[in-house]
């Protein structure tokens, strides 16, 4: 909000310069956010954001020049009120006010004659342009003059052509459906709601109280007598109503943030005071003032020793009831302690003690509270389990070539179609900023395959990961699922391989954590679950003992032409919680074995269709106790073999006892058995 | 004889110089050694012919040349082997400057590395590291931050809501002996938290004092984006609450905070302003990191930049959770956290975060 430094000036002569007087506000009341030289002046553009919770006491230059008054010292020069009324007409046997709603605390009213409505003085204009308000008559810049000055809003209607024939004002709630149109350039015909309150005359709304006045009692160039109007109206409806309306003005903007009802008599004198020495105004003798309820002023206790453990610093006592007291408060005895304090009518926004301790430690300043470490009472500080097991993974798959991305909680329509997800099972924005970011991501997954797909754009082969968010709708309410996406590709690969790397990198990564015993369940089940997006030849869901933890396979093909990919993409996600439940349980030391270990190899050629698990199932099924372990060392197919539709398995078999040195004849007996086993499906065995 | 041994020991010490391998050194053994013809054993073989007082001097200068002998030829093998060795490791040696053989190298996302550093920073001064859902009930991002419906504060954070959703989150801590928190269902709608100072509530309804947290997340503002401003971003507060935390806490846990991620000594200072969970409240600027508060274009010319909002809990805020505002008292921070870690790395525009972009991403 802009004010101007001359006006300023003007009210507080000791002003220091601009730059200072910025600085000053800045540190001790609102933020001065720009300065700009107008002419001759300079405006200060106050923090609107602060000043809205100050809007009762700050929103004129009265205010601001009574706050820099009581930060640097010195006396204020507010202008006198001398309001000459003509005895010879009496505003109440001209107009009457009626208020039938709670929603308007006070209505206050003059009427003056004899107004001549031209151009308003220079000086006026000139302190109405720099604070960003268009000059348009002498009237209207006057209310509109004494509002930058008090903070009150004023409206002047016209008072010949006011309705009926007892001219009379009526504050009240619209009736639905009623309709008005406002005044001004930008003037649009409104329907009003019965929330909304409207000044009207007896034959209807004349004006949307405390935001805009209306068109049919707009002042004119002919307009003789005027009723001027200084009224409060409740925050919370003024603030429904502009907003249903969208209609924001210099007026709604104060009401709705609160301002004291006890303005309105003084600057009603103001305005009438303006209009006699600049319009020719005649003041008809009284105000009309329907001021049904005042509100009582609560005394506020104020406890020295409470403001020095909030601020962790004493200020000496006088310091601060003498701030409080230049703040306009009456300050009493004090009394057990505590001072009794009585905030001056116009600061509204002082409610509870807390607020005195901020008027205090900021006019005293925030700069001389010293620093000092708080002592630590109780707790020890931690991270969740879950943080530092996503701290643990992130490490292990950068440890592993894979960078971490994040990427947006958004997505659209387009994304959706693309890969088929139905859109009733995603949260939608009510107010989105665009369609391709208006509903919250069901699939974290998706979101790395385009960027899998994007960054194949630049580079040759793309190692991804991140903790994806998945959003959906379940009943007892929005769940937030956590996984972990691990993505990979090549430009112009066939998959195979990457594959086959991804899947290391899972192994990899799960038994570091201590999961060893996982297997990949390719059964129908598992290949059913995943057919939407998966390659149905390359997709198995990853599983300790019966619960399944993740998934690993590569995008389907019409995926991954949708997705533009260059080159064929290979992900794994595991969903956090269930991982984190698989490594909870401790790891515990395993014995060293303490006899020696025999290896002996074994390569079995079998038909394409038979998987590396079915023949190694085999062997760990015939081995015993002595075969301590077997795996698969090499996978070998030559042009011949692939013509014969046959394959070549090789398997490292490890034996070895807990209680003996096993000799060459016990060796060979279970080798033989398993080599049997082998022989008995059929398959060939080369040793 | 004795010029006989002078001879030998001229030809051992020449031609064992000059054997050139360890084949022709073994040779060279034999010829002087050797146990059948060896000129040196020939020659003691002769010494029982002498008489004994000529026997006894020649056989000591004969048994010294073996020794000399002996030596000869272990110095020449020492050299010999020690020349082959030095050859094999000639031919064996490789160019240093050649690149090595480079594993695949992950990078973690920036936000994350200066997550940790801020965590670990607070994590020494008695911080936990709470969180909280990003979708949100209406109640917990605003109603019980003192943010009630209808109050223009709401305006200082465009938010974005669900569409025609409800609530079905249940966990309000209801306090004993007082109204039911929640007066108008309006309050269970949902929402993308505009903050993480729902965490903050959510904390203090489950935890009694002495509380100190951070609380760090992604939040949703509906705002247009630019270079400098994105809908979604990451936020971190903070919130120490015991019997006398105070404004002087505040100042030296955030000075410390500061002090300790830039890795020099940081100033901040205080400005009033105004937060409606917090009473009083104030603006927190740090000393700039590139001028230290000369004045530069970084922090245009006033030697300060703006981090974070602050203040001490509002007594309402304390009410909301069950806390007694009469016993405690206590400071709360929140920050933009992408500005820091743009600040951090010099990065231009936030939006580039999470871009997934790995041209990006591959820089840190």
């Amino acid at each position: 909000m802009k004010f101007s430094y001359r006006w300023l000036k003007a009210l507080y002569p000791k002003i220091p310069p601009p730059q200072k007087a910025a600085k000053l506000l800045t540190f001790h009341a609102f933020q001065v956010e720009g300065m700009e030289k107008v002419g001759t002046d300079t405006t200060l553009d106050l923090d609107q954001q602060v000043l809205g919770v100050r809007a009762s006491d700050a929103s004129g230059h009265l205010g601001i020049a009574r706050e820099l008054a009581v930060i640097r010292g010195g006396g204020l020069k507010t202008p006198p009120v001398r309001v000459k009324e003509d005895p010879k007409i009496l505003a109440q046997d001209l107009l009457r006010v009626r208020v039938e709603t709670e929603y308007v605390a006070r209505y206050s009213a003059r009427v003056l004659t004899n107004i001549t409505v031209w151009p308003s003085p220079k000086w006026m204009q000139e302190r109405l342009i720099t604070c960003g308000i268009r000059p348009i008559n002498i009237v209207v810049d006057t209310t509109n003059y004494i509002m930058l000055e008090t903070g009150q809003p004023l409206h002047a209607f016209d008072y010949d052509r006011l309705g009926g024939a007892q001219k009379e004002i009526i504050a009240r709630q619209a009736k639905k459906g009623e309709t008005l149109e406002t005044l001004g350039d930008d003037s649009q015909s409104i329907t009003l709601a019965a929330t909304d309150i409207v000044i009207a005359d007896p034959r209807g709304p004349i004006g949307l109280g405390g935001i805009k006045g209306g068109k049919g009692s707009e002042i004119r160039s002919g307009t003789k007598r005027i009723v001027i109007e200084a009224a409060n109206f409740d925050p919370t409806t003024i603030r429904l109503t502009s907003q249903r309306l969208r209609l924001r003005t210099d007026a709604s903007w104060r009401f709705e943030h609160g301002i004291a009802p006890e303005m309105t008599t003084y600057a009603l004198d103001r305005a009438a005071e303006l209009l006699a020495k600049h319009a020719h105004g005649r003041i008809a003798k009284g105000t009309i003032d329907v001021y049904p309820r005042k509100e009582p002023r609560r005394a506020i206790p104020f406890s020295p020793s409470r403001a020095a453990s909030l601020m962790g610093t004493l200020v000496p006592e006088a310091t601060a009831v003498s701030i409080l007291k230049r703040l306009g408060c009456a300050v009493t005895k004090k009394t057990q302690g505590l001072y009794p304090v009585i905030p001056p009518s116009h600061r509204r926004d002082l409610a509870i003690e807390e607020d005195l301790i901020e008027e205090v430690a900021r006019i005293w300043g925030l700069e001389k509270i010293p620093a000092v470490l708080p002592a630590i009472h109780g707790g020890v500080p931690k991270k969740s389990g879950r943080r530092v097991f996503e701290d643990a993974l992130k490490d292990r798959l950068v440890g592993l070539g894979f960078t971490e991305s994040h990427l947006s909680s958004f997505t659209g329509e387009r994304t959706l179609s693309l890969f088929r997800i139905p859109p009733q099972a995603l949260y939608h924005l009510e107010n989105p900023t665009s369609p391709e970011m208006a509903m919250l991501v069901s699939h974290a997954v998706f979101q790395y395959i385009r960027s899998v797909a994007e960054n194949l754009h630049h580079f040759d082969a793309v190692r991804i990961f991140g903790i994806g968010r998945n959003f959906t709708k379940t009943p007892a309410g929005p769940a937030e699922r956590r996984s972990i996406v691990i993505a990979l590709a090549e430009r112009g690969k066939d998959g195979r391989e990457e594959f086959y790397a991804l899947k290391s990198v899972v192994d990899a990564l799960l038994e570091s954590f201590g999961i060893a015993d996982h297997w990949y369940d390719d059964g129908p089940e598992a290949l059913k679950r995943h057919s939407s997006w998966a390659h149905p030849g390359r997709v198995a869901e990853v599983a300790v003992d019966d619960r399944m933890i993740g998934v690993i396979g590569e995008l389907s093909a019409e995926f991954t032409l949708a997705v533009k990919s260059r080159g064929r993409i290979v992900l794994a996600e595991f969903d956090i919680e269930k991982l984190l439940a698989e490594i909870e349980s401790e790891q515990e030391f395993r014995p060293i074995g303490k006899y020696p270990s025999v290896v002996r190899d074994i390569a079995v050629v079998v038909p394409e269709d038979i998987r590396a698990d079915d023949v190694e199932s085999i062997i760990e099924n015939t081995g015993g106790e002595l075969l301590a372990d077997s795996d698969l060392f090499d996978y070998f197919q030559d042009k011949a073999m692939t013509e014969r539709g046959e394959k070549s398995l090789a398997f490292h078999l490890i034996f070895q006892s807990p209680d003996r040195t096993l000799t060459d004849a016990e060796v060979n007996r279970v080798f033989k058995k398993v080599a049997d086993a082998i022989k008995a499906q059929n398959w060939e065995v080369r040793e | 004889m004795q010029d006989e041994l002078k001879r030998i020991e001229v030809t051992a010490e020449a031609e064992i110089k000059n054997a050139a391998t360890l084949d022709e050194l073994e040779k060279r053994r034999i010829q002087f050694l050797g146990r059948e013809k060896g000129a040196l054993t020939v020659i003691l073989r002769q010494l029982k012919d002498l008489p004994p007082e000529e026997r006894g001097k020649i056989g000591e200068k004969a048994n010294g040349l073996r020794e000399r002998i002996k030596q000869l030829l272990d110095d020449r093998a020492a050299a010999l082997r020690r020349s082959s060795f030095e050859s094999v490791l000639h031919r064996e040696r490789i160019d240093v400057t050649r690149p090595g053989h480079r594993p695949a190298r992950g990078h973690l996302h920036p936000i994350t590395k200066v997550l940790r550093e801020v965590e670990d920073i607070f994590l020494r001064m008695g911080f936990t590291v709470a969180e909280g859902p990003e979708i949100e009930t209406e109640y917990y991002n605003f109603d019980a931050l003192n943010i009630p419906q209808n109050h223009p504060a709401r305006d200082m954070w465009d938010t974005f809501w669900l569409k025609n959703s409800k609530s079905q989150i249940p966990n309000h801590k209801q306090i004993p002996n007082s109204k039911p928190q929640i007066t108008n269902r309006t309050s269970e709608r949902l929402l993308l938290r505009t903050h993480t100072s729902p965490v903050q509530i959510r904390y203090m309804e489950t935890h009694n004092p002495p509380v100190r947290i951070i609380s760090p997340g992604i939040v949703y503002r509906h705002e247009a984006t630019d270079a400098s401003h994105d809908i979604e971003f990451w936020q971190i507060e903070g919130l120490a609450v015991d019997r006398d935390i105070s404004i002087a806490n505040f100042k030296a846990v955030i000075e410390r905070f500061f002090s300790e991620l830039f890795g020099k000594k940081m100033a901040i200072r205080l400005r009033p302003s105004y937060f409606p969970f917090v009473e009083p409240g104030f603006e927190v600027d740090m000393s700039c990191t590139s001028c230290g508060g000369k004045g530069c274009t970084v922090c245009q010319q006033s030697g300060w930049l703006e981090m974070m909002g602050a203040g001490m809990v509002h007594p309402a805020v304390f009410k909301a959770v069950g806390y007694n505002p009469e016993e405690v008292q206590g400071f709360a921070f929140g920050m933009g956290f992408d500005r820091l870690v743009m600040m951090k790395y010099k990065i231009p525009d936030i939006r580039l975060m999470r871009s997934g972009d790995l041209r990006f991403l591959k820089q840190f």
